[in-house]
């Protein structure tokens, strides 16, 4: 995976950054790192990470055991499974994470306004405007 | 070459892009005409192509995403054809009108893709080819309306890329049947898109589409990405491709004489009969077996509709 696609610098600067205020009340000191490393998933078309673009919408972890809900643009993106794999393999690159269950959730109702900062900023750098 | 033809190659040279029809001279116009005839008939027929595979997907998941990089294939269509409409080129006629046998892409999109597997190959091989061209144009093309095109089209045919490579990794991954299936499609699909860049260099001396910075690099260089890409990966999963990288590592090199005769009924290379290039020319304008039944999809219903467009 390549290197986080935000251009963002900072844990401080990406958090004042993320509009979705039901994210920010979900970063818990003991998931803050796991959210953290989220940011070097890209979405497989706009190499924007998912945490800036909004997709991933908690995290909880007991002992070693890591669970995700995960939102996605559309109900057909094309992209869900790759999404997927790609969060849980991230995940378990961290220490002491033994097992990642990704679960898509479409209680979150995805919107553009879910897109940070962070991410609107690489998007312009790609050209696309919202 | 006329005069105001060399201002205009020597102004590309420079760095100048060309924004509309009113700064081209004839022999420029000609030249991108083509050049994005192929893009864009490239693009167009890569959705039939892709389509009778995708129908074949092992899941829901799976279908939905065959059809979106279908659907982002017409799209990138519908930028190359808008780009001709501009230089005067209608565009009913570019979709509905001309013969099979008048639409230039690669030959390699008219050999059936008949499984889920070749369908992944397809994506990770013929996606990567195409990709290497557009990349090529967007990092060179002297005309500005097609250089921003392409933003958005290189980004979705990275997924598509991703969407290949992913899947032939998952079913070589899966054991020695699925390793044989995707080798299997690998064995006629790597040949036939290393003839995807054309002519070699040697035997295409001159090229206006590099004269006018239509495109940056030549054939041979453009193989030598895309070799540059795929070898390595098909090294990755241990399948087996006709090329490495040269003795003095400054490239690849084929384990194989180019030109060679295919049987596209078969699907398999004949490496023991060597052909020469003009009958390979002869093979592409000849066009393969499913030339016609695809362009017979695209038209087909425009024609049970004509009547509704008349007016239009």
């Amino acid at each position: 995976m390549a290197a986080t696609g935000s251009g963002c610098s900072g844990a401080a600067e990406r958090l004042r950054a993320m509009p979705a205020a039901d994210v920010a009340s979900k970063i818990r000191p003991e998931t803050a790192a796991l959210w953290e490393a989220l940011r070097d998933v890209l979405d497989p078309e706009i190499p924007v990470n998912v945490v800036d673009l909004g997709l991933v919408c908690d995290i909880r972890r007991v002992d070693d055991a890591v669970e995700v809900d995960v939102t996605f643009t559309s109900t057909a993106c094309p992209a869900v499974t790759i999404i997927k794999e790609d969060i849980q393999q991230r995940l378990l690159r961290e220490a002491d994470v033994a097992t990642v269950n990704v679960e898509e959730t479409w209680e979150v109702n995805w919107t553009a306004s879910r897109i940070s900062g962070c991410g609107r900023d690489e998007m312009k750098r790609y050209g696309i405007t919202l | 070459m006329s005069s105001a033809d060399a201002i205009l190659r020597q102004k590309v040279h420079e760095g100048s892009l060309i924004e509309s029809v009113d700064e081209m001279t004839d022999e420029y116009k000609r030249e991108l005409r083509h050049i994005v005839t192929v893009s864009g008939d490239t693009e167009l027929l890569s959705a039939p192509a892709y389509y009778y595979a995708a129908r074949k997907a092992p899941s829901v998941n799976a279908m939905i995403s065959a059809m979106a990089i279908i659907q982002d294939e017409l799209g990138h269509a519908h930028i190359a054809y808008r780009i001709l409409e501009e230089l005067g080129v209608d565009r009913e006629w570019l979709m509905y009108e001309r013969k099979p046998s008048e639409f230039r892409y690669p030959y390699a999109f008219d050999i059936p893709l008949d499984s889920w597997v070749e369908l992944c190959v397809a994506n990770a091989l013929y996606d990567q080819a195409g990709y290497t061209l557009l990349g090529d144009v967007f990092a060179h093309t002297s005309y500005g309306p097609w250089k921003r095109g392409l933003v958005k089209v290189s980004k979705e045919e990275t997924f598509h890329l991703l969407h290949g490579r992913r899947w032939m990794k998952k079913i070589v991954d899966s054991g020695d049947e699925g390793r044989t299936l995707v080798q299997d499609a690998v064995d006629w699909m790597f040949p036939l898109t290393v003839e995807w860049f054309g002519l070699p260099d040697k035997l295409k001396t001159h090229s206006s589409q590099l004269d006018y910075k239509m495109k940056g690099l030549t054939n041979d260089q453009l193989r030598q990405v895309w070799m540059g890409e795929i070898v390595p990966f098909c090294d990755s999963l241990g399948l087996k491709v006709p090329a490495h990288r040269n003795a003095d590592d400054t490239g690849y090199e084929l384990e194989y004489d180019l030109p060679l005769q295919f049987d596209a009924i078969e699907k398999v290379w004949l490496w023991d009969e060597h052909i020469t290039w003009d009958q390979v020319v002869t093979r592409w304008k000849g066009r393969g077996p499913r030339n016609e039944a695809m362009i017979e999809e695209i038209q087909r219903s425009r024609g049970d509709f004509r009547w509704m467009f008349k007016d239009l």
